[in-house]
């Protein structure tokens, strides 16, 4: 789902803005960028995701277009034949300083494992967003609702995501080709993927995640200390800590 | 009617004979009391026809909720509105004859607008089990929800014309309410009665080609064809006849297979769930007995059926073919794992069991009678929650397991994964490493034990429970894992250790100093003064190295003793995230006994108990504990130690000294090391691992799992913004790639 404090902050936006998406994914804010009248520019670490928002931007009805929800209005078709995407790092994000209007960065900071990488990035942030322009953040917080499922014990942390073998590209292609049946399901997987454990009473791969639960507080006392960078607006929003920011 | 809030209901499974009983019962399920909206929100035109003002208490008072419930279900045309889709309810399904309201008791403090218990359960009560299952289908097919039930025209006298209470304006959901008919009756045994709501699956009892050749093979078949009680019923709907709705086609195919059946419980009849544009082609029965199954198909093969429809409306089937069948054995298991029969052979007990393991482990009631001096188990050492926030710091993502180590015997490395704190214990040499310097050359992992703010010694132990409790509610996990090295310091084991000894003939005659004060370690130089020092010992303050074991279902430790020029006496070990049993046995004697470590519990090793007695862990996956067999999980061991100097000029060993930090995650080793860790802006091996691999991995799944209808609305909205401003001409920017 997209984030509605996100949503709210794209629609904020004057028409015609460049957004510049740091960790953008799959693409998922893309559609929401695009039908605001804006335009997106997106950088993420992981080239396998970066595809898979390419594929979501192929005509209506092609087979591999995602989910029918990331489409856009058939007006809107033509912006978006193929997104501006580059594989980057948020260390290094490839854009000249002060060049686009507003920065998206969801669900990134909370994957960075050092105090000094996290200033890093919203320097990087600040550094590329023209002056008066404003940025979103939005990041894990480790005080989740009473009735979240997720509970966190401390703040670094591994967060497991169970995948399905049908969806592992490494696996699958290997496949019924050469049976090596000596090999239990376990093994396969764990050796295709480092760090990946077999679940086998519910037949899925789980991959430990890293991340790293904002307690309140974190993110602006990490952005007090960036001068480029004013706090606006700071909320909670299920589970999540989100900021909004002005860079001076 | 109060008598009946003790009766247990239980919901009828699909597959099942409708219940022999006066009365038929429904439940509903879904949010019965209004949502408040303050006035100030805004409504857009569509939604604010079910926003009506009224006086707060009398909606969510239950009476009220139950006489609209009653008048609703009655299709009460005074009151609903002329468009509610409960007016299509047939007159036959009108004869309610009681509502109760479930949670009703939770509403007790209904005068407080901001304490109200929403009410979401009520039981109604129909003349017939017939009708109630009419109802429950009307219901599902209408897609009936609160709003259809609750929101309905006032009269003047129930309206809100009184301004004693403050009035605001409310809503009902649109969500379908949930509606299950339930009964008093239990279910049978599940040896005759299918138990669960799911639809189990079933596998024809035919041989395989394999078994053709195979006469045991061949028998065994048939005595599952000769003991199933279930059976496979094909061509049971002509193609292109209507299909009727399943309940009215379920019921009519019991009837007409009762005849069939000499028992008295009706049949369970399982239709594959239905596909829009098929009918049914196969089903499958339950009977009650490998009897009537046999008279079933012997009966029937061949043969059609008539069968007759609620309405009277007559339908029959192709010419039917029955066999054998049983649900697949996974499915039986399953069963038997939830419904408790106890029913496991030996030869299904390997199964839980990996590879080559003896079928069953042995219990540790074997060895009961065998006592173990100087041991003593503490359990519940640690709260859940602490135990949570340990495993969060010791198995997260800053833990510092070591690198793999070569082991005792120089050929093999370690197999489990270890981290060390404080000094690290060299498998090689079956030695502490007590010079941290060489620790380093030599590549180990070899951060600091946590430390309390302060000091550990200005706490009174008051605080320090509170501290624990603090840091677990912030999760802190180093400052719990602080506490609790605390805690197992100040721990008091005076009178688990005289209990011990009282039972132990020889040690009772061992002189025993009795005051309770810290040892000195001066004293201590040969292994029979150790002894007696040691069984009077009562607390183990001086604990300053910390060895972190992973052992993975299945994996164990071959026997042995802590190295005793190491280690002083007391190991401890706290067991986490899964119990194992521990083997203790006495070379000399050739005693063993098993001994349960529970989840979260603290084993003391002491005195014979850890000089004499060897400890080992059989790898296996499964325990046998008091007779029932518990598997292991992943198991997270901590063991406390005190690495004692090597024996002085005089043969005195003192404790090494305590390395401790407050800071998390710990650093240790060279600045340079410390540095790269903590403070370069090269990806660390974490994110590498686990944040980047991980993606590239799931990117498929994330991408087609991620992103479900919310971003439907957004559009919508979105859609509105951009038709207004869509004269502009747009630019396209290029790929950067």
């Amino acid at each position: 789902m997209l984030w509605p404090g996100a949503t709210k902050f794209l629609n904020s936006l004057p028409k015609g803005s460049i957004v510049c998406d740091v960790g953008c994914g799959d693409g998922k804010y893309f559609p929401a960028i695009w039908e605001t009248g804006s335009y997106v520019i997106g950088t993420d670490i992981s080239e396998p995701l970066l595809q898979t928002s390419i594929g979501a931007c192929k005509e209506h009805g092609s087979d591999d277009a995602g989910p029918h929800t990331r489409l856009i209005s058939k007006e809107n078709s033509g912006l978006n034949k193929r997104p501006a995407v580059a594989v980057a790092d948020c260390m290094h994000i490839p854009i000249q300083s002060r060049s686009v209007d507003a920065a998206l960065c969801i669900a990134v900071m909370h994957h960075l494992s050092t105090v000094s990488r996290r200033l890093r990035c919203l320097k990087e942030l600040s550094r590329i967003v023209k002056i008066g322009g404003s940025i979103i953040i939005q990041a894990w917080a480790l005080e989740q609702d009473q009735d979240s499922k997720r509970k966190f014990a401390g703040n670094d942390v591994f967060v497991p995501f169970n995948a399905q073998p049908r969806y592992l590209n490494k696996v699958a292609s290997k496949g019924d080709g050469d049976t090596d049946k000596a090999k239990s399901a376990a093994e396969v997987y764990s050796d295709a993927y480092e760090g990946a454990e077999y679940d086998e009473t519910k037949g899925l791969v789980v991959f430990q995640r890293y991340c790293h639960m904002y307690r309140q507080g974190e993110l602006e006392t990490l952005i007090a200390q960036i001068e480029e960078l004013e706090l606006v607006e700071s909320a909670f929003e299920s589970g999540n800590w989100q900021v909004i920011l002005r860079v001076k | 009617m109060i008598m009946s809030t003790f009766i247990t209901f239980r919901s009828v499974l699909p597959h099942e004979p409708l219940p022999h009983e006066k009365f038929g019962y429904v439940h509903i399920q879904g949010s019965l009391t209004p949502k408040f909206v303050s006035s100030n929100n805004e409504f857009s035109s569509d939604q604010s026809e079910s926003v009506s003002c009224s006086n707060i208490s009398t909606l969510v008072s239950p009476e009220n909720t139950r006489d609209m419930l009653f008048r609703a279900l009655n299709a009460d045309s005074d009151y609903l509105p002329l468009d509610s889709p409960l007016l299509k309810l047939p007159k036959e399904l009108t004869s309610i004859v009681d509502v109760q309201i479930l949670d009703a008791n939770r509403n007790q403090t209904g005068d407080d607008p901001d304490h109200l218990v929403q009410i979401t359960k009520a039981r109604i009560t129909y003349p017939s089990p017939k009708i109630a299952r009419k109802v429950v289908a009307f219901l599902k097919d209408e897609q009936i929800s609160p709003y259809d039930l609750c929101h309905l025209k006032r009269s003047d006298k129930t309206g809100c014309q009184t301004n004693d209470y403050v009035q605001q304006a409310h809503i009902y959901t649109q969500k379908m309410i949930q509606s299950t008919q339930v009964t008093q009756i239990p279910l049978p045994d599940t040896s005759i009665a299918w138990p669960r709501v799911g639809m189990p699956k079933f596998r024809r009892l035919l041989p395989t080609e394999m078994d053709k050749q195979n006469p045991q093979a061949l028998m065994k078949i048939q005595q599952q064809r000769d003991s199933t009680r279930f059976v496979f019923m094909t061509n049971i709907l002509i193609e292109h006849t209507d299909c009727p709705c399943v309940f009215e086609f379920q019921d009519a195919l019991r009837d007409a297979l009762k005849l069939h059946c000499e028992h008295s419980l009706p049949v369970e009849v399982f239709l594959p769930p239905k596909r829009q544009s098929t009918s049914y082609k196969y089903c499958h029965i339950g009977t009650r007995s490998p009897v009537d199954a046999r008279t079933l198909i012997q009966e029937l093969q061949g043969k059609t059926l008539r069968l007759t429809l609620s309405d009277n409306t007559k339908i029959s089937t192709g010419p039917l073919f029955l066999d054998f069948a049983d649900v697949t054995q996974r499915c039986a298991a399953q069963t038997n794992r939830l419904f408790g029969k106890p029913s496991i052979n030996i030869e299904d007990q390997s199964s839980l069991n990996g590879v080559g393991e003896p079928p069953r482990p042995e219990c540790t009631s074997v060895t009961s009678h065998v006592h173990v001096p100087g041991l003593v188990c503490v359990e519940n050492f640690v709260s859940e929650e602490e135990e949570q926030a340990l495993l969060a710091v010791l198995t997260g993502p800053h833990a510092p397991w070591a690198p793999a180590q070569k082991n005792f015997s120089k050929t093999g490395t370690l197999k489990r994964r270890v981290q060390h704190y404080g000094y690290v214990f060299d498998y090689e040499t079956a030695d502490v490493l007590r010079n941290r310097e060489i620790t380093e050359t030599k590549n180990a992992m070899c951060p600091p034990l946590p430390s309390l703010p302060g000091g550990n010694e200005s706490w009174d132990l008051d605080e320090l429970e509170k501290f624990i409790c603090d840091s677990v509610s912030v999760g802190n996990g180093w400052d719990v894992m602080a506490g609790i090295l605390e805690r197992v310091r100040r721990y008091n084991f005076c009178s688990h250790l005289d209990d011990s000894c009282r039972n132990e003939n020889v040690d009772s005659e061992m002189p025993r100093v009795l005051n309770d004060v810290n040892p000195s370690f001066n004293n201590v130089n040969d292994i029979s003064t150790v002894r007696e020092v040691f069984n009077t010992k009562r607390k183990f303050s001086f604990i300053n190295q910390v060895t972190v074991n992973e052992y993975k279902r299945g994996q164990g430790i071959g026997s042995h003793v802590d190295t005793m020029s190491a280690f002083d006496d007391g190991i401890l070990s706290l067991s986490l995230s899964s119990s194992c049993v521990m083997e203790f046995l006495e070379p000399d004697k050739g005693f063993k006994k098993l001994v349960y470590l529970p989840q979260r519990s603290l084993l003391l090793m002491s005195g014979p108990a850890r000089s004499l007695w060897e400890h080992m862990i059989v790898t296996r996956s499964t325990d046998c504990v008091n007779g029932s067999v518990l598997p292991r999980k992943t198991r997270i061991s901590l063991t406390l130690r005190t690495a004692i100097s090597l024996p002085q000029k005089d043969g005195t060993v003192e404790p090494l000294p305590l390395v401790e930090t407050r800071t998390y995650p710990p650093q240790w080793g060279s600045d340079e090391k410390s540095m790269s860790l903590s403070s370069g802006l090269a990806t660390p091996e974490t994110e590498r691992n686990h944040v980047h691999a991980v993606y590239d991995a799931i990117a498929t799944q994330w991408h087609h799992t991620r992103g479900k209808c919310v971003a439907f609305r957004l559009i919508s909205v979105c859609g509105f913004i951009y038709n207004i401003l869509s004269s502009d001409a747009f630019f396209f920017l290029c790929t950067l790639r």
